[in-house]
């Protein structure tokens, strides 16, 4: 077993929906809470271990720790056919709420690419807001895994059966695709402490970003060469990587 | 509705992270495939796991050791060691929730691991493979059959031609290193990792007597689906042993449509359940 693997995380049941999660708790009384919203679709999956692997190093560090499935995502329960925007948005506060009932102590919140969206939205008040890898534009973002499928059938040479509200596999209706199409971060910056950790090939801050930056006036950024976990196929150790997020979120 | 439990399953000094629909006495192990996580592509595992419980079968879902919430180095995962982890499970089944009769059914390497743990499960029922991949011994002679780099090599150039990379291209925000290093990768990864990902049993040798029935889906746009195929559908008849195979046209490796995946399920259900 490595060091990264106690307090190991209990699995947990949380809210009205009985939603699943992962509860990683420090040894001791807890210097800080820590909401990770992960990625969404198979970003999401991809993260997963990565994820896993920071919660813990988290709460080795002291903090109290959860990483919550959202309805019809991981392994919660629900269907995306028949949630809307505002499901997501509740099952945040759920999450957040859960964590206070375990600990009393400063919240960090952490949005890791499309979970910046609903982790911002969510109107939570945190001491800081960390965004790994934000996703600015989730209509961007859903156009880029659609056409991801479109260059794979195009390598086929086969047209996949790939419905209009589908985003990799996954189905949504109508009315929740269109909300998820007008998701993106607010203009303004919410209030508290604001921390962007930006993982990629080079250390040069991403164009998208720094216009975010230019926008929210006080973001502190910082750019590490990092494979981006989120597209991983293979589960890595991400030993550097849970370092990091321990300094982003509680240094 | 599909009400699973989260739970703990301890297996020596690592803890497998779980989630159990606790139903009848026939049970089903979903399996991951090498990177994966206990939900599976598109939720394939999780939405299979709610279908067979509708059914009556109890159902587990768990995360190898390394893999997803469960405990373990990540670097460490082998054939052998996700192998030891089913059997636990299925054992963990069998005393804590009286299962007496254990399907599995496996994604990609999770299909290796079923054939795997079959030969070491007293109560082992059916199999059920989805996108089955050959053994580490037997690559060569499957990947003769298709030609995945060709394919990644067409998936760049494809990004190469579009707008967008090109003003990419002129911000610096193109790792061109990187689409190389992937291109010249072994998608089976180092040495290390294939080392990992051979047993040091002969799997099929131990599984010769295997009597219940081996099932195979693949989608037919699997680059290594055909050698895959070839090979464990003459065994299979080779050692008598039953089974059907089932071909999803135009479908890929993680058949990641809304729609193949309903029909790798369906075939599943129908296949656990059909009799029911």
């Amino acid at each position: 077993m490595n060091s990264l693997d106690a307090p190991s995380g209990e699995p947990v049941l949380f809210g009205q929906q009985r939603l699943h999660g992962m509860l990683c708790l420090p040894a001791g009384e807890p210097r800080a809470r820590v909401l990770i919203i992960p990625p969404l679709f198979e970003e999401k999956r991809c993260a997963h271990r990565a994820l896993t692997t920071c919660a813990r190093a988290l709460a080795i560090a002291g903090a109290a720790v959860f990483l919550p499935d959202l309805t019809g995502t991981g392994n919660s329960g629900g269907a995306l056919t028949e949630i809307s925007l505002h499901q997501w948005l509740d099952d945040v506060r759920a999450a957040e709420a859960l964590l206070r009932e375990r600990a009393a102590a400063p919240l960090c919140l952490i949005g890791c690419r499309a979970g910046a969206l609903p982790a911002v939205r969510a109107g939570l008040t945190a001491q800081r807001l960390l965004l790994w890898q934000p996703v600015i534009s989730c209509k961007s973002h859903l156009r880029q895994l659609r056409t991801r499928r479109l260059i794979q059938d195009s390598i086929t040479g086969k047209a996949s059966p790939v419905g209009p509200y589908e985003i990799e596999g996954q189905e949504l209706s109508a009315a929740f695709f269109a909300e998820m199409e007008a998701l993106s971060l607010p203009d303004a910056p919410p209030p508290g402490e604001i921390r962007l950790l930006q993982c990629s090939f080079n250390t040069t801050l991403l164009t998208e970003y720094a216009r975010l930056v230019a926008r929210w006036v006080g973001v502190r950024t910082r750019c590490l060469v990092a494979e981006s976990c989120w597209n991983s196929h293979t589960p890595g150790a991400y030993a550097d990587l849970a370092a990091v997020l321990v300094e982003e979120a509680l240094c | 509705m599909l009400t699973e439990i989260p739970l703990i399953i301890p297996a020596g000094d690592d803890r497998l992270a779980a989630d159990l629909h606790n139903g009848g006495p026939e049970g089903v192990l979903l399996l991951a495939g090498w990177g994966g996580t206990r939900y599976g592509p598109q939720r394939i595992l999780l939405q299979a796991a709610a279908a067979l419980a509708e059914r009556g079968l109890t159902t587990l879902r768990f995360d190898f050791s390394g893999r997803g919430d469960s405990t373990g180095d990540a670097t460490a995962l082998s054939l052998d060691g996700m192998v030891a982890d089913t059997v636990t499970a299925a054992t963990w089944l069998h005393d804590e929730h009286g299962v007496t009769r254990m399907h599995l059914v496996g994604l990609c390497s999770g299909g290796n691991v079923a054939l795997g743990a079959a030969s070491q499960i007293p109560w082992i029922g059916d199999l059920v493979c989805w996108s089955l991949l050959p053994f580490m011994e037997h690559k060569a002679h499957a990947a003769r059959q298709g030609t995945p780099r060709g394919a990644l090599l067409k998936d760049y150039l494809c990004k190469a031609l579009r707008p967008e990379t090109w003003l990419k291209l002129l911000r610096g925000e193109v790792n061109i290193k990187g689409a190389m290093k992937t291109l010249a990768k072994d998608k089976e990864g180092d040495e290390d990792e294939k080392r990992r990902k051979t047993s040091a049993r002969d799997i099929l040798a131990d599984l010769a007597g295997f009597t219940c029935n081996l099932h195979l889906i693949f989608g037919s746009a699997d680059p290594e689906a055909a050698g895959s195929r070839a090979f464990f559908e003459a065994w299979r008849e080779k050692h008598g042993i039953p089974g059907a195979t089932r071909i999803i046209p135009g479908a890929p490796h993680n058949f990641y449509t809304v729609r193949w995946t309903a029909e790798v399920i369906a075939q599943t259900v129908e296949w656990l359940c059909g009799a029911k």
